[in-house]
């Protein structure tokens, strides 16, 4: 106690000049959007290196998983390819460069942190600005939604999970197409919700839901899930339904960033809309 | 003794007051303003106790970024001078030893000295204050020089108090 004190003496001037500046300086940061955003950027960019480190070294232990993950989907790519297809009009083919243009470019990630416990989830991957990604890009894996970019920095994005209480992704059933949009109530990581927007709409478990393509940054016909789950306030005709996710976050390991090329047309266009009201 | 802290308090306040309803609002230029608010913290008495000068500083820049809506900015480059301070005075008394209850000043130190102390105190207030309100490395050409421009601005401006008040009372 005596040594305390005589420190305390010894160091007041140092050690009330350390608190007094790491108040002004925690305030700067909290108040001043712009100094918080670079320190955010920072923080991003070192916890993505050091996460990124410690999972090159865990990368062994999953290949055998990922391997089967990826033929999986090789499987299911070579099956969409056009040579897959018989060819009843040849004529498709002779036009086929004007009719098809590509439209989303994919840019394969791997997850370097992960989180599904939490109310809030984030994802961490290794791949940022200087890849091309950019903060709204839609995130998928190969069996379904994963979320969308929310941080970019030099090297590595954050990204914001489906399993957050901030996240809302277009969707609809593939029978009936019925629409609605797809969030998360925080009570288990498998299970996402639905909110059908079209009163009495025919809904039954078992149905495979899928993402609208009315958002810029999802394309179409990804993945969410199945339904599980239908409940129907009384009173109220707008069916909500449980979500079986088909990807498991929690084994998540290589994901793919979309990038939407005719993004800057479709934003015009829109807004040009919103600006004729 | 009394006299010289209601003096002081005094000084703070008028100082405070001036850079927050004058000379903030005279824009020169973005590249050049006055920080004359530090004047108070250049000119508190050698027997100031140490706890004293961080905790005055504290309030000082406290205040200055109520007025000026950057929470945080002035207080961290305030108490950073005020922390230097001591070292500063120390390293430049040159074994001269200082009337205690005197404050450093033009009229008794001489012309070269207190200018010397007074352009340390003030670049190292501006280098703090204006490369954390940047707060990124790039143009940092154009940050040195603003550091540069206000730091002379400012240094003119406490001279020219120094010879308005200082001198007077002969």
């Amino acid at each position: 106690m005596n040594t305390l004190v005589r420190f305390l003496k010894r160091f007041h001037f140092v050690l009330l000049f350390l608190l007094l500046e790491g108040i002004a300086l925690t305030l700067l940061v909290q108040n001043n959007r712009y100094q918080a955003g670079q320190v955010r950027r920072i923080y991003n960019e070192v916890t993505g290196f050091i996460f990124g480190e410690y999972s090159s070294l865990t990368d062994y232990f999953n290949l055998r998983r990922e391997n089967l993950v990826l033929s999986a989907e090789n499987a299911q790519l070579r099956s969409q390819i056009l040579q897959s297809y018989q060819t009843y009009d040849r004529k498709l083919f002779a036009v086929n460069d004007t009719i098809y243009k590509l439209q989303y470019e994919y840019t394969q990630a791997k997850i370097i942190r992960n989180s599904t416990t939490k109310r809030n989830n984030y994802l961490m991957i290794n791949k940022g600005a200087n890849h091309g990604v950019k903060t709204g890009m839609a995130v998928i894996s190969p069996n379904g939604v994963v979320g969308v970019v929310k941080v970019v920095s030099t090297n590595f994005s954050s990204i914001l999970s489906l399993l957050h209480s901030d996240s809302r992704i277009s969707a609809k059933l593939k029978r009936g197409n019925f629409s609605g949009s797809v969030l998360w109530n925080g009570k288990s990581s498998g299970i996402a919700q639905m909110i059908v927007e079209q009163q009495h709409a025919d809904v039954q478990i078992g149905d495979t839901i899928i993402t609208s393509g009315y958002s810029l940054d999802f394309p179409e016909g990804i993945f969410i899930g199945t339904v599980s789950e239908i409940r129907t306030k009384p009173g109220d005709n707008f069916p909500v339904l449980n979500v079986k996710l088909s990807t498991n976050f929690n084994t998540l390991d290589h994901v793919y960033v979309v990038r939407n090329l005719a993004r800057n047309e479709l934003e015009t266009l829109l807004q040009q809309h919103l600006d004729d009201e | 003794m009394n006299n010289s802290i209601t003096k002081n308090i005094l000084r703070f306040a008028f100082l405070l007051l001036l850079q927050v309803l004058v000379i903030d609002h005279i824009h020169i230029s973005s590249m050049v303003t006055p920080y004359i608010y530090i004047l108070p913290m250049l000119l508190l008495p050698f027997n100031t106790p140490k706890w004293l000068l961080l905790v005055s500083a504290f309030v000082l820049g406290f205040f200055v970024d109520i007025f000026s809506g950057t929470m945080g900015l002035n207080m961290a480059a305030t108490v950073l001078i005020a922390f230097v301070r001591p070292t500063l005075l120390n390293l430049i008394s040159f074994g001269r030893s200082f009337d205690s209850d005197e404050s450093p000043n033009m009229k008794e130190l001489g012309a070269d000295w207190f200018i010397s102390y007074a352009l340390i105190m003030i670049l190292i207030h501006h280098s703090a204050l204006i490369l954390l309100e940047v707060f990124r490395w790039n143009e940092f050409g154009t940050t040195l020089l603003r550091i540069l421009y206000c730091s002379a601005a400012t240094l003119v401006l406490v001279v020219l108090s120094q010879l308005l008040f200082a001198f007077r009372k002969e």
